[in-house]
């Protein structure tokens, strides 16, 4: 298949995707009309709201008051409806943009990699030319440190870059003449396993899956025991059976691609090798439940790979395997990491803020536009279509009884290979150690910020659902970090993203984090604790509920 | 016929099909801590002030159906510590300086801090900074009061028939806005009757008549704690001094 290079040279300026060469404008109402309509094909309304937001954005460098107004006058609604967009999601913005905007990512892996020295060079040598911030994890914790420049990643960052990155902005280079080594975005697949090796043929498959029973499906999908790749492990066979069986006109398949957990890039290369195979397992959920869209909610972070999926798309349609019975469209996310929350996802796809609503009703009753809706990781949807092909006993030739296949693990930090790892489930903590380098390997953080921190007591254990949810991202640290660090990083990273809807983690994650920042010996470690556990006890969502965890785990190794 | 019923620790509670947890054991006559939820409003779920056990989870009354035969947790030392924690947390990020307050002793916020038996907030104050909004004639806004319950823009919406609030911003940078163009009330369409301009549980929507009418000591929550009154305001019709 044709795989994502975002050296190539590059033609989606012609068809209206969005695209590192795109010339930043004035605002220009017509020039605003003709974009969007090139983004939608089709007239637009309320519900494009945030895609078109993103659209303006990109164009003009941000949603000044008077494209706010144009768009309300559009929507038929008010200015303080778009501010109310403009001031949820971190990317978009309203102040005057300067040409050019640069995001560090700020993960604790690219803490360690000396992020904050690239970041104060830049800012001291390019303030007037470039806005510099930082932002959550970009995605490319195995080639950090790194950065969005107008939303495009930069990779593989040091002193000698960033002064040759200061250089091009002071003299005004625009961006599409920077080198595009600057801009390569490796795959770094250290061990490819069945589904690394997975690349249907669609012009088979979808004939193929067409002509099958969707019961008979949704029943082999159980029987190879697939679970959700997202994290919580939920029977993908079961969610599907519930959501065909709930009667309804309409119903939507939904990929989540948002990817927010610290140092996880999986779905990132799954996506850069595998969309062929990804689409595949869409088409097949949608064939089983019935659903005829498909969409892919991809974060804001990847926006590079926005336009070679929008062009493979367009190829799947010219060859007809989408089309009137099943299409797939992309939206994207905007610098949200609760839009991963499967509800909050399907709030942000109607275009509105992401909060998480009340479960239940779940999506599969009451999804996207009150319809029945599967949401299904990246991953998932991949192994899905693995299975139709290669048959249930097949998949459990590997992993274990209650975790079937193999998991694709994304490994950063102090080691010597990091990169893509798919292993079967079950396969050891210390045997993926072993693989990837990691000599000197005090703390494991397994599962991202909203897993688990596990020591050398822990590395025996085997990745999987029945022992610690392996989630996607693993992290390796070596003696030279400080777990207080880690635990500031990421309750930092909590209190950035809690969405503000319900107390505890709107309040308390303020308090945590402001607390963690007093020197260790002035740490109220009762008081801590107990915040910490009130925020993961009382919480709405699914973020709240695991954002007390950083400090949990460095008061049980540190202040037991 | 059997009503079906749940307990509430050792309570029977009978309900109807529909009801959650808070519906029923309110018309059951019992009282469960609360500043987001409005008996004529859909549920919200965000203050969790009344939060419960149940199966060992921690989940909100508000927004959980009850179910034949549940077992709810509510009266446990654990529970009334982690709801007046939460109260402390509200007190902590807004700017409440009660003393000074117009609805002191009408504030459903003070009055479930009494009733929870706070002292003082074990958190350090977050200081925000929150704008205030004095363009509407009649209703003046003091965010730095606002706990984000949402009462107002659901009741504009759901009773009023008007989009009016809403709330913007994210985590720590949540603010309550106005809809219009140039984001002040006073460019809506809210009006001195309006269900929305009487609703707010604290002291951040003002009505700019009737304050200190009633004098302290007399005031809804003097005489009688909230766990007895209810959520209530003077100017919601079911109050006489
Ligand atoms: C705060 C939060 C963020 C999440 N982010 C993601 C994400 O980026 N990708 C994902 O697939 N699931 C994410 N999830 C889990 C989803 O809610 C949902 O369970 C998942 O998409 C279901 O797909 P699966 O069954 O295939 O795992 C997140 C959950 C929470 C609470
Ligand atoms: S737990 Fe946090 S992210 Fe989830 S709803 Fe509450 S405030 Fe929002
Ligand atoms: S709103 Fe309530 S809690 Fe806040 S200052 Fe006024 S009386 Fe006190
Ligand atoms: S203004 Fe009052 S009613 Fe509205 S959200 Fe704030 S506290 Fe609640």
């Amino acid at each position: 298949m044709k795989r994502s290079q975002p050296d190539q040279p590059d033609t989606s300026q012609a068809t209206g995707l969005l695209s590192r060469c795109t010339p930043r404008h004035e605002w220009n109402a017509d020039l605003a009309s003709q974009w969007l309509q090139q983004r939608f094909g089709r007239p637009w309304k309320r519900a494009d709201l945030l895609q078109a937001l993103i659209v303006i954005q990109h164009h003009f460098g941000s949603v000044t008051p008077v494209a706010q107004q144009w768009l309300a006058h559009h929507c038929q609604t008010d200015r303080a409806e778009i501010r109310a967009l403009i001031h949820f999601y971190h990317f978009l913005e309203e102040d005057d943009p300067l040409p050019l905007r640069i995001r560090f990512a700020s993960n604790i892996i690219e803490q360690h990699q000396g992020l904050q020295a690239l970041l104060e060079q830049l800012q001291h040598s390019v303030h007037q030319h470039a806005r510099v911030s930082k932002t959550a994890c970009i995605g490319l914790s195995d080639q950090g440190p790194a950065a969005l420049v107008n939303g495009f990643p930069l990779t593989h960052l040091n002193a000698r870059r960033i002064e040759a990155i200061a250089e091009k902005l002071q003299q005004q280079v625009p961006l599409q003449e920077w080198p595009a080594e600057w801009f390569r975005v490796e795959e770094n697949v250290r061990v490819a396993g069945p589904l690394l090796s997975f690349h249907p043929d669609p012009g088979n498959f979808i004939p193929n899956i067409r002509a099958r029973d969707p019961h008979a499906i949704i029943n082999e999908i159980k029987t190879a025991g697939l679970r959700g790749r997202g994290g919580a492990g939920f029977p993908t066979g079961v969610k599907w059976e519930h959501c065909a069986a709930t009667p309804a006109p309409q119903r939507y398949v939904v990929c989540n691609a948002d990817e927010g957990e610290p140092g996880t890039f999986k779905d990132r290369v799954l996506l850069q090798r595998h969309a062929d195979a990804v689409f595949c397992g869409m088409a097949l959920c949608g064939h089983a439940i019935g659903a005829r869209h498909g969409i892919v909610y991809l974060r804001g972070e990847y926006l590079f790979l926005f336009a070679p999926l929008q062009q493979r798309l367009q190829h799947w349609r010219t060859q007809q395997w989408l089309g009137d019975h099943f299409d797939i469209e992309i939206h994207l996310g905007a610098g949200a990491y609760v839009c991963g929350e499967e509800t909050a996802l399907l709030e942000s796809v109607e275009g509105k803020r992401g909060i998480p609503r009340v479960k239940p009703p779940f999506p599969v009753q009451h999804g996207l536009f009150g319809m029945p809706t599967v949401v299904n990781n990246v991953e998932t949807f991949a192994a899905a279509a693995w299975i139709a092909e290669q048959g249930a006993d097949a998949f459990r030739q590997s992993g274990t009884p209650q975790s079937a296949g193999t998991h694709v693990h994304s490994v950063s930090g102090d080691c010597a290979k990091p990169g893509i790892y798919e292993l079967p489930f079950g396969t050891p903590l210390d045997q993926l150690l072993t693989l990837c380098g990691a000599t000197d390997c005090v703390l494991v953080q397994v599962g991202g910020p909203s897993g688990v921190m596990v020591d050398s007591s822990g590395f025996q254990q085997p990745l999987a659902h029945e022992s610690m949810s392996p989630g996607g991202s693993i992290m390796v640290f070596d003696h030279s970090r400080a777990h207080l660090d880690i635990a500031r990083n990421f309750t930092a990273f909590f209190k950035d993203e809690s969405c503000g809807f319900c107390t505890p983690c709107r309040a308390g994650c303020q308090i945590l984090q402001r607390d963690l920042q007093q020197p260790s010996h002035r740490i109220d470690t009762q008081a801590l604790r107990q915040l910490a556990q009130l925020v993961n006890d009382t919480s709405h969502c699914g973020l709240g509920q695991t954002a007390g965890r950083p400090v949990l785990f460095w008061l049980d190794r540190e202040h037991p | 016929m059997n009503e079906p019923v749940f307990w509430l620790d050792d309570k029977a509670i009978p309900f109807r099909d529909g009801q959650t947890v808070m519906t029923a054991v309110t018309a059951a006559g019992h009282y469960i801590p609360h500043l987001c939820h409005h008996p004529d409003l859909t549920p919200h779920g965000s203050c969790r002030l009344c939060i419960v056990q149940i199966d060992g989870r921690i989940r909100a009354a508000c927004t959980t159906p009850a179910q034949a035969n549940m077992k709810v947790t509510f009266d446990t030392t654990l529970l009334n510590q982690q709801r007046r924690q939460i109260v402390e947390l509200l007190f902590a990020e807004g700017n409440h300086l009660c003393p000074s307050c117009e609805v002191s002793g009408n504030c459903q916020l003070q009055a479930l801090a009494y009733d929870l038996g706070m002292t003082h907030s074990e958190f350090a104050p977050l200081y925000p900074q929150r704008e205030t909004d004095g363009s509407h004639p009649d209703i003046f806004v003091d965010q730095d009061r606002c706990i984000f319950c949402e009462l107002c823009t659901r009741s504009a919406r759901e009773l009023d028939q008007k989009n009016i609030f809403g709330i913007s911003g994210r985590g720590s940078h949540t603010y309550l806005l106005a809809h219009s163009d140039s984001g002040k009330l006073g460019d809506t369409a809210l009006t001195e009757t309006d269900r929305a301009a009487h609703i707010c549980p604290v002291g951040c929507l003002l009505p700019r008549n009737g304050n200190y009418q009633i004098p302290i000591g007399e005031r809804l929550y003097d005489a009688q704690p909230i766990h007895i009154r209810g959520n209530h305001r003077p100017d919601d019709g079911e109050f006489t001094p």
